[in-house]
């Protein structure tokens, strides 16, 4: 809308139909007399053309002049959609009251939403935000989120950083929480699993292990000082480690198969429920149904109402023979993610080897050896010392 | 003879032929519109047909779905399916 038509708006205008014998000379007139009309069409034996309110009154005395009758056909712009609102107050009345109730609502808090938190439940961080005024339903201007932020943090001394702030109606309540260092006990790293020692590396305590040692799991492997000091042993002792994983699979299954033979039945579907209009319901022992929809109203709502055609095939097992190489697939695949499952995320692989076995006729077997480099290393702590003294 | 002195002096002065001689100017815009400027008032007007006075002559726009889109004391716009541009003096 160009500045010109947005001032138009603003005083109103009007689509003005011209009868008469010459409405070109009404145009003329208008023109000369510096009335803005604009929008020329032709009717069956009128001319309509756009003019504003004010110079609509105006017109009348020009087409008497030239002998035409105008009527105004439509009314557009701001005076027009006043007067209607006039005729209806309570409209106004009740729009107005939206907007209030509108500006009201929006000051205020809808939903919290907590972000960040692990340890702290969210309902202890809620429960803080609530005594300190944060709850829904609270006027955002009457909160103040440094207070919220100093009560999370003075409530729950797990939080190291705290931050409050608005998204629109939602609360958003951000916390870190601190990092502890870990508090092992002091005690010895054992050997978790078996293996041959590749590398070990001391940080504390006194290696009992070197590289190319067998151990076993629970020897010890980096003994701490249990005495006074009581220093426990820190350290990685990476070994060679194995996996091992057989599968087997059979050279023969059966497949289902159509017979042939089918009953069909009409169903009514309405959401989830269904009726049975006609035909035969299953009447097999093996079969496979297959739905096809017919008539559809609602489609993608809840109360779809549906018309389909079930059909019921029967069907029968048929052993097939698998081949050698599908079957070695099958276990192959089955194997490596049966080993993948059992392997811990840290390892390195060293070696993997695949032995095929043809354990009997039809039956084929697939063994998976994987070696690894692994930390086997983990602290077993020292017994407790009781105080003797009963501090 | 008037006319004639005053097209040598504005060849003479090099000034627009148009503003010294008041005579219409009409720009073509395609086949969809028309300006005419320095017009002297609509004649006749139909969707088909639009004669417009200028000067000591008429313009006559002939076309499909002709509209006076904008129309003041020295412009007129003509809008729709233009075919012809005619000038008679």
């Amino acid at each position: 809308m160009s500045l010109a038509k947005a001032g138009y708006w603003l005083k109103g205008y009007v689509l003005v139909e011209v009868r008469g014998k010459n409405p070109e000379r009404l145009v003329n007139l208008c023109t000369l007399a510096g009335f803005p009309v604009w929008g020329f069409s032709a009717g069956e034996g009128s001319v309509f053309f756009y003019t504003t309110l004010p110079k609509y009154r105006s017109i009348h005395r020009l087409a008497r002049k030239s002998r035409c009758v105008p009527r105004v056909r439509r009314r557009f712009g701001l005076p027009f959609i006043m007067s209607r609102v006039k005729k209806r107050p309570i409209f106004l009345l009740m729009a107005a009251l939206m907007l209030v109730a509108l500006i009201y609502m929006a000051g205020a808090t809808w939903s919290i939403q907590v972000k960040g938190n692990e340890t702290v439940s969210e309902e202890d961080i809620l429960m803080t935000a609530a005594s300190a005024g944060l709850m829904p339903g609270a006027r955002k201007s009457a909160l103040s989120p440094s207070a919220i932020e100093a009560a999370l943090l003075n409530e729950h001394p797990e939080l190291t950083w705290a931050y409050v702030h608005f998204q629109g109606t939602l609360a958003v309540i951000e916390v870190v929480e601190k990092t502890r260092p870990s508090s092992e006990l002091p005690g010895d790293v054992v050997a978790a699993k078996d293996g041959v020692v590749t590398s070990v590396l001391v940080l504390s305590g006194t290696p009992v292990v070197s590289p190319g040692q067998t151990v076993r799991a629970g020897d010890v492997l980096i003994a701490g000082s249990p005495g006074d000091a009581r220093t426990g042993a820190r350290g990685t002792v990476v070994a060679l480690t194995w996996y091992e994983v057989y599968r087997e699979t059979d050279l023969y299954d059966q497949i289902s198969v159509r017979t042939g033979r089918k009953t069909e039945a009409k169903v009514l579907r309405y959401g989830k429920t269904e009726f049975m209009l006609s035909g035969k319901h299953n009447m097999f022992e093996w079969y496979e149904v297959e739905d096809y929809p017919e008539v559809s109203l609602f489609k993608g709502t809840d109360k779809e109402l549906t018309i389909l055609s079930r059909v019921f095939y029967e069907t029968q097992w048929v052993p097939r023979k698998v081949t050698e190489e599908e079957a070695l697939r099958v276990a192959k695949q089955e194997a490596m993610e049966a080993i993948e499952r059992k392997l811990p995320s840290s390892v390195k692989l060293v070696d993997l080897s695949c032995e095929t076995l043809r354990v009997q006729e039809g039956l084929i077997g697939v063994r998976l050896v994987l070696s690894v480099e692994e930390d086997i290393g983990r602290v077993r702590p020292w017994p407790e010392i009781k105080d003797l003294n009963g501090g | 003879m008037l006319r004639k002195i005053k097209q040598d002096l504005a060849e003479i002065l090099e000034l627009p032929l148009d503003v010294s001689l008041d005579l219409p100017r009409i720009v073509i815009v395609g086949e969809l519109g028309v300006l005419i400027q320095n017009h002297r008032g609509l004649i006749q007007y139909s969707p088909d047909r639009i004669v417009v006075g200028v000067g000591e002559g008429q313009i006559a726009v002939t076309g499909e779905s002709l509209k006076i889109s904008e129309v003041n004391r020295e412009d007129m716009i003509v809008r729709g399916r233009i075919k012809t541009v005619q000038m008679s003096t």
